[in-house]
């Protein structure tokens, strides 16, 4: 489990993070997500143990970090870092297996393995200026493999990758989540919302919200999609039982607040769109993570 | 799966030493490196060794070498070794200078240290690093000294058991020359945002902190001189010309060693990567 307990983040007098209090206990996989400058990138260096917070603690099963037990259990793909480009990828892996405690012959395995993962196995002996921008990803995403990490902390995993090999790295989290607790920050909005259950949304250096697991209010939402943009869609589906608001978020889209005790609220509306003949393009339980983001 | 401290220290020591020798930098050093001392062999060692065999010039080297407080190397039975010593004393700090001026600076420009950090403590990496380096500087020692032992025996095999005798002793000496140096270069190498920065920054630090250190002394007060045991081979000329006390010689390098890697530790464990 990672928690922070009161942890500010300044660098002189620029205030990155403020008194921020969370905890992540292992489970499905987390987004941070927050605009330019929210302060992901530095919670994720504090969780890491690559700078140490100006006040406040960060703990890792119950120590604070960083200590010699999260060795191996706690893997993190740092934004913007590089692979040493003199070596080839199978030798720092396999250092970085070596670090971790695996002998010789096991960390040869071992690297095989987790490049399998991410389909460089048949560049194994390339250096990584050999590499496109996107194996170099790939490959610094299988380092954060090695092993049995618990969390793995990812920043932009898919930033600069190809739709076929960014696809691939989604359904490869998807697959790993059942024994990984993966912590991913990324602008891609779309991609956080097919792979995490639990949001962490940060605005200004603070924890603005949380929404996740066990999340139990009156109200519920549905985002809507129609096909055509639609000015009173208000009075079309005024009638319907339940209903407590409905707001445009952007061009075709709308949020709709309604009563969560209603349960069949989503097949009322289905059926009305249907009687209206109003062509809809998608329906989303919840709010999106960008109206979460801009709500 | 076993990872302990000294394992992690002994993995980045040995990674440390491939990463210099197996590299294209370091391929290029050791050519370099070989070039350079077979120039000097045959050149400078074996031809000042000749002038020293010279019965007709053995009183004038003498009196030279004591006009220059050099009179202890006079014992010595090898000639060739003498030479060997005036230019490995001068040479090898400026060496392990290079040699180890990237221990840091490069991974953390790029990031790699933090693929590093997450998986062995900063003290293991420093001292990895450091001993790694000390692993190269000692090889590369140990070459010339193996060169300079089959020039001595092509010369003149009769001279195999002192030169061997001497050299062991050459050895040991040597290595408490150069480290204070490298870790010298391991504190620099906190703050330094490449390996060409920490070099300018050692050259300096050793060249403009003599001239103060001195003008402190000859202007404000004589006991500034002590100021000088901050910079690595303060007593390099005590120690070329044999006059350093056994503390100056073996003590003083390992007091500096200790007490770099210690304010190296203290202010890399504060610094974000």
């Amino acid at each position: 489990m990672i928690e922070l307990k009161n942890v500010s983040k300044h660098f002189a007098s620029n205030k990155v993070l403020v008194d921020v209090s969370m905890t992540i206990p292992s489970g499905e996989p987390v987004a941070i997500i927050g605009p330019n400058g929210a302060g992901k990138t530095t919670l994720f260096s504090l969780i890491s143990g690559f700078i140490s917070p100006s006040s406040g603690e960060v703990l890792f099963d119950g120590k604070v970090i960083p200590h010699s037990e999260q060795f191996g259990k706690l893997a993190v793909l740092p934004q913007d870092a590089q692979l040493d480009p003199r070596f080839t990828i199978e030798k720092q892996l396999a250092f970085f297996s070596k670090l971790q405690g695996f002998s010789k012959s096991e960390g040869i395995t071992e690297v095989s393995r987790v490049l399998g993962l991410v389909g460089l196995l048949e560049h194994k002996t390339k250096k990584p200026q050999e590499l496109s921008h996107g194996m170099r990803k790939r490959a610094c995403i299988a380092q954060s493999l090695i092993g049995s990490p618990s969390f793995v902390l990812l920043d932009e995993a898919t930033a600069g990758l190809d739709p076929v090999h960014a696809k691939e790295v989604r359904e490869l989290i998807a697959s790993l989540s059942k024994d990984i607790t993966f912590i991913l920050s990324s602008h891609d909005l779309a991609e956080l919302e097919r792979l995490c259950q639990r949001v962490f949304v940060f605005e200004a250096g603070s924890l603005k919200q949380y929404s996740g697991d066990g999340d139990t209010t009156s109200q519920a939402y549905l985002t809507l999609r129609l096909k055509q943009h639609l000015d009173n869609l208000d009075n079309v589906i005024a009638d319907l039982n339940g209903l407590r608001n409905l707001k445009v978020t952007q061009s075709r889209e709308y949020l709709i607040e309604y009563d969560a005790s209603v349960t069949d609220f989503d097949i009322q509306l289905l059926q009305c769109l249907h009687h209206q003949s109003i062509a809809y393009q998608q329906i989303y339980n919840g709010k999106t993570l960008e109206n979460q983001l801009f709500d | 799966m076993v990872s302990t401290s000294f394992h992690r220290v002994i993995a980045f020591a040995q990674f440390e030493f491939s990463r210099f020798l197996f590299s294209k930098r370091g391929l290029v050093a050791i050519i370099s490196y070989l070039a350079i001392w077979a120039l000097i062999l045959t050149n400078v060692v074996a031809k000042g060794a000749a002038f020293f065999k010279n019965p007709q010039f053995e009183r004038f080297i003498t009196q030279i070498l004591g006009e220059v407080g050099l009179e202890n190397l006079s014992n010595w039975p090898v000639p060739e070794l003498i030479v060997f010593w005036l230019v490995s004393v001068l040479t090898f700090p400026f060496f392990a200078m290079f040699s180890s001026a990237d221990q840091l600076c490069g991974d953390k420009a790029r990031g790699t240290i933090r693929f590093l950090l997450l998986r062995a403590k900063r003290e293991d990496l420093l001292l990895g690093r450091f001993l790694g380096q000390v692993l190269v500087v000692s090889s590369f020692i140990l070459l010339a000294l193996i060169a300079s032992n089959i020039l001595i025996v092509w010369n003149d095999s009769t001279q195999l058991a002192a030169a061997l005798n001497l050299s062991s002793g050459i050895f040991i000496d040597l290595v408490f020359v150069v480290l204070p140096m490298i870790a010298f270069m391991l504190l620099l190498n906190v703050y330094s945002t490449s390996s060409k920065q920490a070099i300018v920054h050692c050259l300096l630090l050793l060249t403009l902190g003599s001239i103060i250190i001195g003008l402190l002394a000859d202007y404000v007060w004589q006991g500034l001189e002590l100021l000088s045991y901050l910079l690595p081979n303060a007593n390099l000329f005590n120690t070329l010309s044999l006059s350093a006390s056994k503390a100056e010689q073996y003590l003083l390098p390992v007091a500096q060693t200790v007490a770099y890697g210690a304010l190296t530790f203290t202010l890399f464990k504060k610094q974000g990567v």
